[in-house]
């Protein structure tokens, strides 16, 4: 479904991403794992075309994307959860469910209200509750739930267990995995906590500075034991 | 007693008619995350687009108001090109570059001005139905009291359409965090481009309702722009509601000045401005300012 080839990517001169390749399959769940400044975010923002420059090609269905913005990504599918959230606060929890839904321009096939909410439980009591009175944990639950109810074909996760009670890690783990099985959504998560990582996804990449260092299942990941030691160490 | 209940009433007036102004002014801050300069010119080939339609006095209530009804009409479209032309292109360049557009537009704006409309001073008069003054124990102009019912109108509405109408708070989510909207799928480019033209459009109706009883000329923005510019910085950058309650303030306060201290003109309001930025430097409201 999604092809990435040789993709460099800049913030001004600063040059983040050095010819990263990969490809995903329909369905399928992959990890981006390495140190803080790796590059995971940026990697995902140039999927996104959502901040960096970028050089080389994202292929989605066999048709380069090229410059298409990212809202237009959004309409072929693809979905990025940023990092710190961006929950809209001046509106409430529903209504920034519906904001992602009408972002899609699709009218049919996108889960309604009350299905977002059985699927992501602890948003129950919180649809009329404005953006800006949630915990984190609450946000970050609504911030995965608001890119699900746009039913993606492939989201992008960045680093959602930041900051989170291990509790509601786990929770997350669990509605993660269900979200895109349900719908059918690929996943490309990037994580520093390998345990979450793990539980959502069924392959894993090493990125170290910019380039991709290691690529495979999480058997050869746990093979390779120096890897975690080499890249992930603090 | 009755010099300070007239006091109280002018400050009124003025402080709506400075809303009229600032409302247009603070929104495009609010969603262009720019202090339109050329606001004020604009506001004032709004009042010389009354002026051509209705001449010196509007014959009827219709015609005034459909004139201003026009002239915001004429300084939308305007806002539509400043926007595809100017402002889009701008985003994403540090804001002084902005600042020296709209002040490039300012000067434009002037210089067209002064080919289209000449330099000499009209007389406008409000039409005769809101030329009278009614008894409330004291004599009230009718056309003070339109003024006020304008402003609050105009507040009311922009209140609605931000706050409870689901195409305001799209707008909002855009003003707020143009990035996320952007990544949410959300036309930011169409709903900015709305913004605009309300915001332009304000500068236009505002120039159509307070052209009368003021000299016309091309200095006329100047009059206005400055209380606009103290209320949205008070008001809170990017806030209708703020600037609405902080020119009435400036209203109030220029008034009563020129009851309470005659012989020293502005010291209220500049007073007002200094101490307001000082104890709330981020404003009445600063909702929308982050």
């Amino acid at each position: 479904m999604l092809e990435v080839r040789s993709l460099d990517a800049h913030y001004g001169q600063a040059h983040i991403l050095h010819g990263v390749a990969f490809a995903l399959a329909e369905r399928e769940r992959i990890a981006v794992l390495g140190r803080n400044g790796a590059g995971k975010s940026t990697l995902l923002k140039s999927l996104m075309n959502a901040g960096p420059t970028v050089r080389g090609e994202v292929v989605l269905d066999g048709k380069p994307l090229g410059r298409t913005s990212a809202s237009d990504r959004v309409r072929l599918g693809l979905s990025l959860v940023p990092e710190d959230r961006r929950i809209f606060t001046h509106i409430t929890v529903a209504e920034n469910i519906r904001l992602a839904q009408q972002g899609t321009e699709r009218k049919a096939g996108l889960p309604t209200l009350a299905e977002v909410v059985a699927m992501f439980p602890m948003l129950k009591d919180l649809v009329t509750r404005m953006g800006g009175q949630l915990s984190g944990g609450q946000q970050q639950m609504l911030a995965v739930a608001r890119s699900i109810a746009a039913r993606p074909r492939l989201m992008l996760l960045d680093e959602p267990t930041e900051g989170l009670a291990p509790v509601i890690v786990e929770d997350m783990a669990a509605k993660v995995v269900q979200a895109c099985e349900a719908y059918g959504t690929a996943l490309v998560l990037a994580e520093q906590n390998i345990w979450f990582a793990r539980q959502c996804t069924s392959r894993v990449m090493l990125l170290d500075s910019g380039s991709l260092v290691f690529s495979g299942s999480w058997a050869e990941f746990d093979a390779s034991g120096a890897l975690v030691e080499r890249y992930l160490a603090v | 007693m009755s010099l300070y209940l007239y006091g109280l009433y002018n400050g009124l007036v003025l402080g709506l008619a400075i809303f009229l102004v600032s409302s247009g002014l603070t929104l495009a801050f609010g969603i262009m995350k720019i202090f339109n300069f050329a606001h004020g010119a604009f506001f004032m080939v709004g009042a010389y687009t009354a002026y051509a339609i209705t001449g010196q006095e509007a014959s009827s209530l219709f015609v005034f108001l459909g004139a201003a009804f026009i002239a915001a009409l004429l300084i939308g479209s305007i806002g539509v090109l400043a926007d595809l032309a100017v402002f889009r292109r701008l985003a994403g360049v540090p804001p002084e570059y902005t600042l020296m557009a709209a002040f490039g537009i300012l000067l434009l704006s002037n210089g067209v001005s002064k080919i289209v409309f000449g330099q000499a001073v009209h007389t406008v008069y409000p039409p005769a139905v809101l030329g009278d003054f009614i008894d409330l124990g004291m004599p009230v102009s009718v056309y003070g009291l339109f003024i006020i019912a304008a402003g609050i109108l105009v507040f009311a509405t922009l209140e609605i359409g931000l706050n409870r109408l689901w195409f305001g708070k799209l707008v909002l989510a855009v003003a707020r965090d143009p990035w996320m909207a952007n990544v949410a799928g959300l036309q930011v480019q169409r709903l900015k481009l709305v913004s605009v033209v309300v915001s332009f459009a304000l500068a236009g109706l505002a120039g159509g309702l307070l052209v009368a009883n003021q000299a016309l000329s091309l200095d006329l923005g100047h009059s206005y722009l400055l209380y606009a510019f103290c209320a949205v910085i008070v008001g809170g950058l990017g806030s209708v509601r703020g600037a609405f309650f902080a020119s009435i303030l400036f209203g109030l306060a220029e008034s009563l000045n020129a009851v309470v201290l005659p012989g020293l003109p502005g010291i209220a309001t500049y007073s007002l401005l200094i101490v307001l930025v000082l104890v709330r430097p981020q404003g009445l409201f600063p909702e929308l300012s982050q």
